[in-house]
Parts: structure tokens; sequence; C-alpha cells
């Protein structure tokens, strides 16, 4: 790569980037067609070195970029409705970023905890109005599917039944319940356990 | 342009006022010869003034404003949806709609409107499939709208390259830039980026010659109009659209004209995006910087503070948390 380091790259969709080879891996914003990696986005040429002798090739757009939910990113929903298989959420929240739209998203019973699958009620972990931190497994034509099923997913905002008296959000006690500060309720939810952003940081 | 002909409306009992109801052939005629005619073979294939510009509204994420000589289009491009159409579920690619509308003020022809609006839909829909990278946004829609403000012909190619760009600048994944051009024959004589007029002679001569006996010299004339999107980088032609009469040879020729005219618009939409991408990396290195102070400056207050003695600050200012109290 001859790329100069300090002088920023542009290129336009449909520009040829350079050839395609084994240690090429193709990031965001590029495409291969005949042996060649091309861009398929306006913006900046992107050439890092990750491990085992690879370079990813991306092409990073300056001001807005679109965002789609995509496998394996974290999402912010908010619980719409419960049924006992299922509940339904609204994503509105991508990693860091806020949609302007919400997608829709699909929780199953299933997915809800790690362990004891069998046993999880969705009315015990969830309720509607309820914000939670879910991961999306993938895409079933056009609601995404959620999992919580790690102790860093789940509840995370959630105010108790009779809210519209306290309208105070519940205090987590534990890693299946929450407390109302107010009237001292107590409420089954599956907690998610947040971490700040400092020690993810750290561990990464 | 802007010649507004009165709709029939019905409380009038049926009576309409039109400027001019029928055109005859003589009246098409004589309006030929007011034209000035370009060259048989065209020197030059230079696209009209253009002006394009990217970002035009604040409140749409990708939008682009074209104007082509006297054609004014203003294209938005929203963030995909869901899909809302269930039929369209079964596709394993996303789905793209386009919707082009007048503008109240944008055509004089008020009775065909929707008619055109329809057509320029379907057809600008079909131009832009190629380009965008639909496998990106599976199972979703993208909103395509096109507003035209004003209307002096070439109208589908000018809403395809204003569209182009809008997608570009919506950070929506594209194979390649589009753009398109027009170029239509009337009477031997070649007329690049055709105007309002002159589309309107073409159709007027078309209808004309359904109704009129074959035997008249116009209808055994070469007439026809031809718009080709292209895409440059692999040389793929999104889109070619033609009707009239022409012959084979003609339709190469012709063919050749919008694909040279295609790579010299192709340069600016380049320059325009260009300098669009250039423009926005340097606001973000300069939101970028601004941050970073802002991130200093808080630093060097909490490293003051703590010179001052932090603990003494919280003790003054923040309550005490009653949990830390009862341990």
């Amino acid at each position: 790569m001859s790329e100069q380091q300090d002088e920023p790259v542009v290129c336009l969709p449909g520009e040829r980037l350079c050839r395609s080879e084994d240690s090429i891996v193709l990031g965001i914003g590029t495409y291969e067609q005949n042996g060649y990696v091309y861009a398929s986005k306006s913006g900046i040429v992107n050439i890092e070195d990750s491990g085992d002798k690879c370079q990813v090739v991306s092409v990073h757009k300056p001001g807005f970029h679109l965002t789609i939910p995509a496998t394996g990113d974290v999402v912010t929903a908010r619980v719409l409705v419960t049924t006992p298989k299922f509940a339904k959420c609204a994503i509105f929240c991508v990693r860091n970023v806020l949609l302007e739209s919400s997608y829709r998203g699909l929780l199953r019973k299933e997915d809800v905890r790690e362990t004891e699958k069998d046993r999880v009620d969705i009315y015990k972990s969830f309720r509607p109005g309820d914000v939670i931190l879910a991961r999306v497994i993938n895409q079933l034509e056009q609601t995404f599917l959620l999992t919580t099923a790690e102790n860093e997913l789940g509840v995370v905002i959630a105010y108790a039944s009779d809210y519209r008296k306290t309208r105070v959000p519940m205090v987590p006690v534990g890693w299946s319940e929450m407390q109302c500060p107010q009237t001292t309720i107590k409420e089954p939810r599956k907690v998610a356990k947040v971490l700040p952003e400092s020690s993810i940081n750290a561990l990464k | 342009m802007l010649t507004v002909n009165q709709t029939k409306n019905t409380l009038l009992d049926g009576a309409s006022i039109e400027e001019e109801p029928y055109i005859t052939l003589q009246e098409s005629e004589d309006f030929f010869e007011s034209l000035d005619k370009p060259a048989k073979e065209p020197r030059q294939l230079a696209p009209r003034n253009t002006f394009i510009r990217a970002g035009v509204l604040t409140t749409v994420r990708g939008s682009a404003y074209m104007e082509y000589g006297n054609t004014k289009v203003l294209a938005i491009v929203a963030p995909p949806k869901e899909l809302i159409r269930a039929s369209a579920r079964r596709m394993n690619m996303g789905v793209l709609n386009c919707y082009v509308n007048f503008a109240a003020f944008g055509t004089g022809d008020l009775d065909s409107v929707p008619e055109r609006e329809r057509h320029l839909s379907s057809m600008l829909t079909k131009a832009l499939e190629p380009v965008v990278c639909r496998t990106e946004f599976l199972n979703f829609q993208l909103d395509i709208r096109v507003l035209i403000l004003d209307d002096d012909g070439c109208l589908l190619s000018t809403a395809i390259n204003c569209c182009g760009v809008a997608l570009v600048e919506c950070g929506i994944s594209t194979y390649d830039l589009i753009t398109a051009s027009t170029a239509c024959i009337y009477r031997d004589h070649v007329f690049l980026n055709p105007s309002a007029k002159i589309e309107e002679l073409l159709w007027k001569h078309r209808s004309n010659s359904g109704t009129d006996s074959t035997t008249s010299p116009s209808s055994a004339q070469e007439h026809g109009l031809i718009i080709t999107a292209s895409m440059d980088t692999f040389e793929q032609i999104a889109q070619c659209q033609q009707c009239g009469y022409l012959s084979p040879d003609t339709y190469v020729k012709l063919l050749d004209y919008t694909l040279d005219m295609n790579k010299s618009l192709r340069e600016l939409v380049k320059g325009v995006l260009t300098k669009r991408v250039k423009e926005q990396h340097e606001l973000d290195l300069r939101e970028k910087a601004e941050t970073a102070l802002e991130d200093q400056r808080l630093e060097e207050i909490i490293e003051k503070l703590k010179k001052q003695g932090l603990e003494e600050f919280i003790q003054s200012n923040i309550r005490e948390d009653p949990y830390v109290k009862r341990q």
C-alpha cells in the first residue's frame, strides 16, 4: 500500500481502491468485483492493520452515516408488548447511535436468560415500558431477533406497575428484582449489570 | 413555460377555457422553423449549464438540488424504513420506491400531471435499482422523493442525476455513480438535451402521425428520443429508454452521444461530491477539535479541584448517600 497517511484519500462510489488479496479484509463501504476492491460510499479511505498480517480497507463517510442494526450489535430498545412466548420491542438506539426511526425487535422467551431457559417467564422478566439492552442475533424478515442472555444485558430502566403515582425509576436489588425507592414495592425483572464505560474500555 | 391551462370544471357545465386546444400541423411547422436548429451532426457533446449541490436541506439526511439549464429538480432520500406492503416481503433484496411530484407551478399542463408523475416514478425506480446495493438493507424499503420545480425537458435524466447525488449524500451504498442524459432526433436534426418545446413537438408529431395517413412524409422520417443512464466504472447501462421511430444506425449514434455526455456529467458529479466530502471532513475535524478542547478544559478543572481538596468540595456540595452511610 503506497497510501499517504497524513493526506486523507477521498474516494467516491465505484472507485477502485486496491487489488483484492488474501491479506485484505473488506471493511465498511467497500465491495469486491472482478478481483478488485471498490468503494461503495463517498468518504475517506482508511487502511488499518489488524492482527494476522491482515489489512482492513474501509471507507469512512464524514458527517451522517446510516445505521441499521447488524448481527452482534448491542441495541437499546423499549418493550412494547409482552406475551407468554415473546416480547415485542422498539429498537431506538444502536451501539451509541440514536436512530431516527425505530426498528422492530422481537425477544423470544428462550433468549431471555442463559441458564434455566425452560423456566423463564416473560412476565417475570419484562413489562411494557421497560428500557432494555439487548444484542441482535439475526434478522427475521422485518424484525430483529434480540437476546438478553448475558449478564450485561437486560432491563436498565423500569418503573413500578403503579408508576403513575411515583414516576421514579426502580433501583435494582439483585439480578432478578427491582425495587421502587418510594413505595418499596419489589418487582421481578431480568436486570442488566450495567458497567461503567471506563471499566469496559479497560477490559479491551 | 409557465402557462396555466384551465382544467375542465364540472361546475361550469363542461365549459373549459383553454388557450390552445388544438395545434395544427401548420402551426407546429411554423414553430419548428422558428427554432434555431443545431447542425445535423452535433459538434460538441456538452451538457447544459449545470448546478448541483448536495445536502441542501438540513432536516433530511440525503438531499440534492440540481439545475440543468432551466430544469430544476430537488431529490430527497430518507433512511431505510420497514416495509409497509406485505406483498414485497418475499423479496431477498431491499425495495426501492421512488416518488416524483411536480410542484404546482412546475408545469403548464395540469391535466397530464398524475400520469406523468406515475410514469417518471416507475422509470426512476428502474434506473436506480441496479446502482443501489440492495442487499445491504434486506427487507427494508428506501424511499426516494423527487420534486420537480421547473420543467424544461430532460426531466428523467435530470432526476436520475440528482437522485444519484442524493443517494451518495445520504450514505446509501451504491455500486457506482450514475449519470443520465437525453438526446432526440427530429427531422434529421439531432437535439442533445432537448428543451420542453422540442419534446412537446415530438409528442405532437407522434400523435399526428398516428392519426394521419401513413403516406404523409413526416411519419416516414426518423423521430425519437433516447434517455440513457450509465455507470461508467464497469461500463454498464442502468437504463435505456427509447421512444419513437429510429433506424438502428441512428439509435447507435444517439446512444453514443448520450454516453459521451454521461461521461462529462460524471466528472462534474465527481467534483461536486469530492468537494462535499472534503467539506464534511473538515467539519468533522473541527468538531473533534472542539470536543477535545472541552475535554481538556474539564480535565483541568478536575485537576484544580483535586489540588484544592476534592474531599472538601464533595462534602460541601453533594448530599450524603444514604446507602454509604448505613455501611
